[in-house]
């Protein structure tokens, strides 16, 4: 096995324990996005890893629970309710939890603004949106977009939401949306006192989205997805996909 | 069919159950695995409170959305014992005072009458914990060290370097060599 297959599954290996710092989780993370979907050796030894991560568990004393728990959660389970996301969401969501993420990992790019969008893992996604305290917000469509020309794909085929948990650093941009035409691709915008800043591009593999934002919700006005050339923009020039507004 | 798969297929079907929302399937689950993440939570966290509420958000993240469990990428055990682990760690790092508990070398939490009592852990379970501690006791000690300090410890990488006095590059080989034998281990057994 060559050095570059090593040194990714030395990193893999401690990524399943989830035992990497900040700086090489980021560097996992591109190589989840880039090299994984590629090397069916790397991404045997991810689920591999996986796997064994999850036996590990086993390897540990079981205690019984607090009696309490189970009544606790109990009236948890009667008074919340599941997770309602806006038509459509669901479903985008869905086809990637239960296809895997690996193929939508492929057409992420983070070339593009501060290369702060990222792949977003199952588990932490369950984390925040399972979270009582989590706020889903849907994208609608942006009344405001002139730009001139019809939209394509037609933007009311886009079902995106965003979900963050207040006082958090991330905010997950979800749900489902047409691939765009072969030279554009999708590009995140965090919109803040009328300026843009990129998150980052993506294109949706499968038609599902699951992508991971670098932003802190109680500074930001909403976000917004636009139609750009591959290659990513410096501001929005195409058309206007989808947007959401923060209400402080 | 052997146990063990028999067992990985009734978590599969108690876990579409619950995606109906069945509270009984929910309850089976609870029963069959509440011990486990429980176990695991204090030993990650060694504090009975923090632990039952990583427990408790583990649990409820799975009843409000189920769907994010995926069968082809492993089984329902692994996969929420690997959200239970997650929540552990996060949770120790964020309460980094908690490096200074005491409880963490203790056996477990005292028990008290608002314990449950009754624990019992089906024979295929059993059998397949025996064979993960079999696979952990196989490692080489330095091996073990740096996977224990890693996963139960909730330590990162750079932190066992640290603690060991090794470089950093020592502590990733033998996480790597620790983590292919134990799948190997684990592989050869269930075959």
């Amino acid at each position: 096995m060559s050095d570059e297959h090593e040194i990714i599954q030395e990193l893999l290996s401690g990524y399943a324990l989830h035992a990497l710092d900040d700086d090489e989780l980021g560097l996992v993370e591109r190589f989840l996005a880039t090299h994984v979907p590629r090397c069916q050796d790397c991404r045997d030894a991810l689920e591999g890893f996986e796997r064994v991560a999850g036996e590990l568990a086993l390897a540990t004393e079981r205690l019984p629970a607090p009696r309490l728990l189970l009544p606790r959660l109990g009236r948890e389970l009667r008074s919340r309710a599941r997770v309602r996301w806006p038509l459509g969401v669901a479903a985008g969501v869905a086809v990637l939890l239960v296809g895997g993420l690996a193929g939508l990992s492929a057409n992420l790019n983070t070339r593009v603004g501060r290369a702060n969008l990222r792949q977003a893992s199952e588990v932490d996604f369950l984390t925040t949106v399972s979270d009582p305290q989590s706020q889903v917000i849907p994208l609608g469509p942006d009344e405001t977009d002139t730009t001139p020309g019809s939209v394509t794909p037609p933007a009311e085929q886009a079902h995106l939401a965003a979900a963050y948990l207040p006082g958090g650093s991330t905010v997950f941009i979800f749900g489902s949306a047409p691939r765009p035409k072969p030279d554009d691709v999708y590009q995140v915008w965090v919109v803040h006192q009328g300026q843009f800043s990129s998150a980052g591009t993506f294109v949706p593999d499968r038609g599902g989205v699951l992508v991971r934002i670098k932003a802190d919700p109680s500074k930001v006005d909403g976000f917004l997805v636009t139609v750009e050339p591959r290659s990513g923009s410096r501001a929005p020039t195409g058309h206007h996909i989808a947007k959401a507004t923060i209400r402080h | 069919m052997d146990k063990h798969r028999q067992g990985d297929e009734r978590d599969l079907e108690l876990q579409r159950r619950m995606t109906f929302g069945d509270r009984d399937a929910f309850e089976e689950l609870y029963a069959r695995y509440s011990a486990a993440a429980y176990g695991l939570a204090f030993r990650v966290i060694g504090q009975e409170s923090l632990a039952q509420d990583v427990v408790h958000d583990s649990f409820l993240a799975m009843w409000k959305a189920p769907g994010a469990f995926d069968p082809a990428r492993g089984s329902f055990r692994t996969f929420f014992l690997s959200l239970v682990h997650h929540r552990a760690v996060d949770t120790v790092r964020r309460e980094e005072r908690l490096r200074q508990r005491t409880a963490r070398m203790n056996p477990g939490p005292a028990q008290d009458e608002d314990v449950a009592e009754d624990i019992v852990e089906e024979a295929w379970l059993a059998r397949r914990r025996a064979m993960v501690v079999t696979a952990l006791d196989g490692l080489p000690p330095e091996q073990r060290k740096v996977l224990e300090l890693a996963y139960f410890g909730g330590y990162t990488q750079a932190q066992i370097a640290e603690q060991l006095g090794v470089p950093l590059g020592t502590v990733k080989t033998r996480t790597l060599a620790a983590m292919r034998k134990l799948q190997r281990a684990l592989k050869e057994r269930d075959e």
